[in-house]
């Protein structure tokens, strides 16, 4: 029988057989102990990080709900509810992250509605002309705003308001292809099949005159044999994002293999993390992206 | 227990991990912001707010090269250590800002004289300037736009006329017979499947000369000899001295990316 380890005592100890005297039955004890604490760390590490990014399960209809509150309480005005389903029907997630500069996280970008109203953040649209919509696209922010502009305001700031939205979502959606899970849309699905038809860039900046080709699809290698590994599809990126939401900012290599990152940075809101969290659909569809069998 | 260790160790270096920096998107300054620089080496030891300095303004009236070569300013924020008494001196900034040159038949103010102490606050201002944001957005209302940066074509606005940058300071420039300039070339990508860059030497040399970017930059004078890549672009070198900052960002994939496929 080999030595016992000295701090075996310590974990005996903390149960209550502890005093049985057994050295057979201890070492018997020890290992099941050892196993026991081993799995409850392997639930930890794999349990702890996603149940932060769990909280609250949103409703399709909430999902990519942002509510916005660096100025409005202060200003007196509720707080801004913005709502990605309807503007990602209409634009690209590249022309409001990268052109208009819009951060990734709530309340980051601090815009002001000073900035709405020299055409900077929201104001780039909603400054009350066409843009190739009808009736034009309303204007975003006055100061102050006069009385009969409220309503105006409303659109906006709109939390904890029980004001009639112009697109419901339910009506809006009726028609998308569906997904389990996020907005429950297949928003892919929707802009390949033409559902919807994407614009790219911001009322009077020039296009992108040429578009870079799309970069091949590749494999990454998922760390745990259990999972599958991902295919990664540039194509279905591009279309979205371009090079440039993601380049360099988010992944800094533009070589495969040169920015490392984990689950927990993802889970942490990091990488893929930054859009698949809240935004495009939720990391819980595991398999959405670890396509491939199980070696 | 040797597992247990090595399983704590584990979690603990996956939750550092976790709170390190990267993997997320990065603020992007306003059209006005873009190329400021916030200069406080020694401004607050002198008790004076750090200078807030606006490429978008000076690039305008002048070429990057009389600044960053003839008056010899560095590339990076705080790099070049100005002092008060430079400047007093004629160096840096008081090379044009001395009470006596001009700029269209106006007289350039004076820099860090102590004179007027009014005048302190036009480049010691910290914070947001809602006169330098108003005199920006009357500058670029009549400018070819562009979607990143400045939202200014500069590039465009100086072949059009609509902007003349002078590229000689009396008494500081030395006149000589200019360089022919060298032809466009080609640079291919590393990546599979990238288009290759077509790098235009006139484009670069009306606002940088051939000194502004060799031999420091760019040792090399013939191509192929300084080897580069985009992480060392991205952190600041090579064409990333210029181009994130000042010139147009790297995000504009397609402005340098033009040309065909290698396969």
């Amino acid at each position: 029988m080999p030595e016992e380890p000295e701090n075996r005592n310590y974990w005996l100890r903390l149960n209550c057989f502890s005093s049985v005297g057994n050295l057979h039955f201890q070492t018997a004890l020890h290992e099941i102990y050892m196993k026991r604490l081993r799995f409850i760390l392997l639930i930890l590490l794999t349990v702890s990080a996603p149940l932060s990014a769990l909280g609250a399960n949103p409703s399709p209809e909430n999902y990519g709900r942002v509510v916005i509150s660096n100025f409005s309480p202060k200003a007196g005005m509720a707080k801004v509810v913005f709502d990605h389903w309807l503007h990602r029907s209409q634009f690209t997630c590249r022309v409001c992250h990268v052109d208009l500069g819009f951060l990734m996280k709530k309340g980051e970008t601090r815009m002001k509605a000073a900035d709405n109203m020299k055409g900077y953040y929201c104001g780039a649209c909603h400054n009350g002309e066409k843009h190739g919509f009808d009736p034009p696209v309303f204007k975003a922010c006055s100061i102050p705003p006069a009385p009969d502009e409220m309503p105006r305001c409303d659109r906006c700031h709109s939390y904890g308001k029980d004001i009639k939205r112009k697109y419901e979502f339910a009506k809006f959606t009726e028609k998308m292809p569906k997904a389990s899970l996020g907005n429950g849309i297949d928003w892919e699905k929707a802009e390949t099949s033409g559902l919807i038809n994407l614009k790219d860039n911001v009322p009077g900046t020039p296009l992108i005159k040429r578009l870079m080709p799309v970069q091949k699809d590749f494999s990454l290698e998922s760390k745990g044999s259990w999972m599958g590994d991902i295919l990664f599809s540039h194509k279905k990126h591009a279309k979205w994002n371009g090079c440039e939401l993601c380049h360099p900012d988010i992944f800094l290599g533009v070589s495969r293999g040169a920015t490392k990152y984990n689950m927990f940075q993802i889970y942490e809101g990091e990488y893929c993390g930054v859009c698949h969290l809240n935004v495009a659909f939720p990391l819980r569809d595991c398999m959405r992206c670890h396509v491939k069998p199980v070696k | 227990m040797k597992h247990l260790i090595l399983a704590m160790a584990v979690l603990f270096a996956f939750v550092s991990l976790a709170f390190a920096e990267g993997g997320v998107k990065k603020r992007k300054p306003l059209p006005y912001e873009f190329g400021s620089v916030v200069i406080g080496n020694f401004s607050g030891s002198a008790g004076l707010s750090p200078v807030v300095f606006d490429h978008w303004i000076h690039r305008s009236k002048y070429t990057c090269r009389v600044c960053h070569v003839d008056i010899g300013f560095g590339m990076s924020a705080g790099s070049t250590k100005i002092r008060a008494a430079d400047n007093g001196k004629g160096f840096y900034c008081g090379t044009c800002h001395n009470g006596k040159s001009k700029y269209e038949n106006k007289i350039i103010f004076e820099a860090c004289s102590g004179k007027d102490s009014h005048k302190c606050g036009i480049c010691h201002s910290m914070g947001r300037n809602p006169l330098r944001e108003q005199a920006f957005a009357k500058f670029a209302e009549n400018l070819p736009k562009e979607r990143l940066g400045n939202g200014i074509n500069w590039q465009l606005a100086e072949e059009k006329g609509l902007i003349s940058p002078i590229n000689y300071l009396e008494g500081i420039s030395i006149k000589r017979n200019a360089m022919s300039v060298q032809k466009d070339f080609s640079l291919e990508a590393k990546n599979e499947g990238m288009p290759s860059i077509i790098f235009s030497h006139s484009k670069h040399t009306v606002w940088n000369g051939c000194e502004l970017c060799h031999p420091d930059i760019f040792l090399g004078v013939k191509k192929g000899a300084t080897k580069y890549s985009m992480i060392d672009l991205f952190q600041g070198k090579y064409c990333g001295v210029c181009h994130n900052k000042v010139a147009f960002p790297q995000t504009d994939c397609q402005r340098c990316h033009v040309g065909s496929v290698e396969k």
